[in-house]
């Protein structure tokens, strides 16, 4: 079981993620709505896991995922991103993101990208 | 996903979809007159389109995702050109069309019904077409550099001689192939001296995702690691579906220079097209190149927008909870005073009991004062949308007005709130439409050139109060009363009519139709129908006017439906309850005061004004010893001003009663004519609730 951190300004993909998530084994301990709580809940929560969105309001998901590999460089961080931001994509992966996936998903892409970025070392 | 939208998942896309367009709504009124969108609403809207496009792709509603696509495209464009010359009019008028077509596609799919994607498709052809136009006039040239750069470029020469080739095919729809193939050669640059790669431009060529989709992801490269453990590792790249690895011949041959084929025409697409989707093309195989174009990219992203969530501690919770909690309050009250007024408990001396009692009733109190103030919202919701509506109409009738709102933060329960929406709208338009006057007329007038809207709100005791007024030429009491008179309506002699009495016959029923619009001039329009609305939520509305001066039309509305202050009568047997604010008084009739009118109607004079009497007990034919007026009390009942004095054998007392609205079969019947709905007792029994505006109207 492994537990993760879900960030998107959209109640609706918080929930979406969420939902396919949980029939898998991964338990989704926390979830935040912009970049500064994806921080704090971070570092409260230690995720194994985050999905982070890029595009949200007070703190980009991709500064959210510099602040967090500053504060651990080991953190396993999923981008979640949608076709036309294939510049912060790779903004992202250069900046210590894990991999990412694209909306709309399909769920096994999600399960199975978490999946492997989980088992890495 | 698709396939199966589970149903709260589909709420909450509903849910937060209208928000968005509520938003974007908002912000393109708010920029206004200027004639460029501000960097934070530019952002803004950049945002809100692509959570829609995202969320709407989710649930396969592709019509709206596409759409919202296209103009997060528009405003990507606007975003990254500064001094791009678009048309605020135009651009704004494209996002309005979508908040109306998202609008209208949410009730589609509340309702099950067919979408509207060729709508969405013109919508998209235009915005597209726009967009063309605006990149073509800002950077012909631009634009030419990056194709031919592009053109240039092509299929580098492989390096067939590398150590190892290998190929990566990635899950069907994964999306971004191209980004998914430069984030696999970042991880093979770790463990392996990369040589080359095909297709060579992913990084700057988006293009390149369909190449890949295709024919895989080929790179060539020099590593020590064994062919198992390679195998291994390019297994457990996230959603690569095939690996194909094979040792290659000569191995060995130094490559470095055909590596990056692709840098030379990239840098000079770089210096020579500002495009925008160019800023980020820095060339790189290798990580330590790229570091400079990340922090480039850094820098663009890292603009924040300037609208502030605050941090907030609210959590949202289904409507359908907060109604079950609701009647549950509305049990714990009467399951509280079923204990506390027990039968049983008839003439003991419980001291304790009743401090106990005491002490579980101040709870019960806060706990639905509480649950109440949960259901509140403000009105800002709804009184926003009038400013779209302002804005449409009078740009469409050539009117200037202005809008003036106050007290939107004002709170009202929410089932309140859907009965108010339209009303509101409607008066709203009405004074566009009929109470402002052409810009001349005001002119000549002596009025401001543009009339004034103000909708104020305030809550006082358990009431809100809504008003809705202008400064436009005011109510026409000859016409009303010409119009009344041609439909019958009036009751009474014009001559003993008050101003007010004369101004509220707009509010009857059949009193304008919409034929009438144009030749009345005055207003009217659907009134009946704002007056029907805000009657069911148990509010009334009276209108005041001066000729010349304006019209203002006041809302009176209870905080909540729910519950409701109570005066429980009996008649005979049964139980009634009469909601408190539309009792006047209550009083013993003298005799002498009761006289038939001529049609043989029962009569009271109170004070020199005569009301008519309702005797309950005639009217549902109920058993009652008490019959004369003498041995009875009279409840004198008010509606719209309309009053009446109902004859009740007697007063029980005030009480606060939980609304229950009758049970469907009894509501389809004529049996339900005259009760607004029932409600349980502290002892168990049934009391009805009167529907008091059936009471002062009904034929005696």
């Amino acid at each position: 079981m492994y537990t993760v951190l879900v960030v998107d300004d959209a109640a609706f993909m918080r929930l979406a993620i969420k939902n396919v998530l949980e029939k898998n084994e991964f338990k989704v301990v926390a979830d935040a709505k912009n970049g500064v709580e994806a921080i704090q809940k971070y570092i409260e929560f230690k995720p194994d896991i985050v999905t982070m969105d890029i595009t949200m309001p007070d703190m980009s998901g991709i500064d959210a995922l510099k602040k967090i590999r500053e504060y651990d460089p080991n953190a396993k961080i999923v981008m979640v991103s949608a076709m036309g931001q294939e510049r912060m994509v790779k903004e992202a992966i250069l900046n210590g993101a894990k991999n990412f996936i694209v909306k709309p998903y399909k769920e096994e892409h999600i399960v199975q990208t978490l999946r492997k970025v989980a088992a890495e070392n | 996903m698709a396939e199966r939208k589970d149903d709260s998942l589909l709420e909450l896309f509903i849910f937060e979809t209208l928000q968005n367009a509520q938003q974007l709504e908002k912000i393109i009124l708010d920029t206004g007159a200027g004639d460029r969108f501000s960097e934070a609403a530019i952002n803004e809207i950049f945002r809100i389109m692509h959570t829609v496009k995202g969320s709407a792709a989710m649930m396969s509603y592709s019509h709206i995702s596409s759409l919202a696509h296209k103009i997060e495209d528009l405003f990507f464009y606007i975003r990254e050109t500064p001094d791009a010359e678009y048309d605020i009019g135009t651009v704004s008028d494209f996002v309005l069309s979508f908040i109306d077509f998202i609008n209208e596609e949410i009730e589609v799919i509340k309702s099950d019904g067919e979408q509207d994607a060729e709508r969405a498709e013109e919508l998209g052809k235009d915005v597209e077409k726009y967009l063309s136009m605006l990149k073509n006039e800002g950077q012909a040239e631009g634009a030419q550099a990056v194709k031919s750069a592009e053109a240039a470029k092509g299929v580098p020469a492989a390096a067939e001689s590398a150590g190892y080739k290998v190929t990566l095919f990635f899950e069907d729809g994964c999306g971004m192939e191209n980004i998914r193939a430069y984030a696999a050669l970042l991880e093979i640059a770790e463990y392996a001296k990369i040589v080359s790669f095909i297709p060579a431009d992913i990084e700057e060529n988006d293009g390149s995702a369909e190449e890949i989709r295709k024919n895989g992801f080929t790179v060539y490269f020099e590593s020590e690691a064994s062919y198992d453990e390679l195998q291994t590792r390019f297994e457990n790249i996230p959603l690569v579906h095939e690996v194909v690895l094979t040792k290659a011949e000569n191995e060995g041959v130094a490559l470095d220079d055909t590596a990056m084929p692709a840098a030379e025409p990239d840098n000079r697409v770089k210096t020579e097209a500002k495009d925008q989707a160019e800023a980020n093309t820095e060339i790189v195989a290798i990580p330590q190149a790229a570091e400079k174009a990340a922090s480039q990219d850094g820098s663009q992203d890292s603009r924040k927008t300037e609208a502030h969530q605050p941090t907030q501690s609210i959590i949202s919770v289904h409507v359908s909870k907060l109604d079950k909690l609701m009647n549950l309050v509305g049990e714990l009250v009467i399951a509280e005073s079923m204990v506390v007024e027990n039968p049983d408990l008839k003439g003991m001396q419980l001291p304790s009991f009743q401090r106990e009692a005491a002490q579980l009733h101040k709870i019960v109190d806060e706990i639905q004062e509480l649950v109440m103030s949960m259901r509140l919202m403000p009105l800002a919701t709804v009184f926003q949308r009038t400013n779209r509506i302002v804005r449409d109409m009078s740009r469409k009738l050539g009117k200037q007005v202005k809008l003036k709102i106050t007290g939107e933060e004002t709170e009202v329960d929410k089932n309140i709130i859907e009965h108010l929406s339209d009303p509101i709208l409607h008066l709203v338009r009405n004074c566009v439409d009929h109470g402002i006057e052409s810009r001349e007329e005001r002119i000549a007038a002596g009025k401001p050139e543009a009339g004034t809207i103000s909708i104020e709100a305030y809550s006082a005791g358990s009431y809100v109060y809504i008003i809705v007024s202008d400064d436009g030429r005011g109510l026409d009491k000859q016409k009303i009363l010409e119009k009344a008179m041609r439909n019958g309506l009036l009751k009474k002699s014009p001559e003993s009519m008050t101003d007010k009495e004369i101004y509220n016959l707009i509010f009857l029923p059949g009193f304008s139709t919409s034929e009438t619009v144009t030749e009345f001039s005055g207003r009217g329009v659907g009134m009946d129908v704002v007056m029907q609305s805000i009657g069911t939520i148990g509010g009334n509305v009276s209108v005041d006017s001066t000729p010349g001066q304006g019209t203002s039309i006041m809302m009176k509305i209870p905080l909540t439906v729910a519950i409701i202050d109570g005066m429980n009568v009996t008649v005979g047997d049964r139980l009634f309850t009469i909601p408190i604010s539309n009792i006047r008084e209550s009083f013993k009739p003298d005799l002498k005061n009761v006289f038939r009118d001529p049609d043989g109607r029962e009569m009271v004079m109170v004070r020199g004004e005569c009301y008519a009497i309702v005797r309950l007990h005639e009217i549902w034919g109920i058993e009652t010893s008490v019959t004369e007026l003498s041995d009875g009390i009279l409840v004198m009942v008010e509606q719209e001003e309309r009053r009446r004095c109902i004859f009740v054998d007697s007063l029980i007392g005030q009480q606060q009663v939980v609304v229950k609205s009758m049970p469907e079969l009894i509501k389809r019947s004529k049996l339900a004519e005259g009760f607004a709905g029932c409600t349980l007792l502290g002892d168990g029994s049934i009391s009805l609730i009167f529907d008091v505006s059936w009471l002062v109207s009904f034929d005696i």
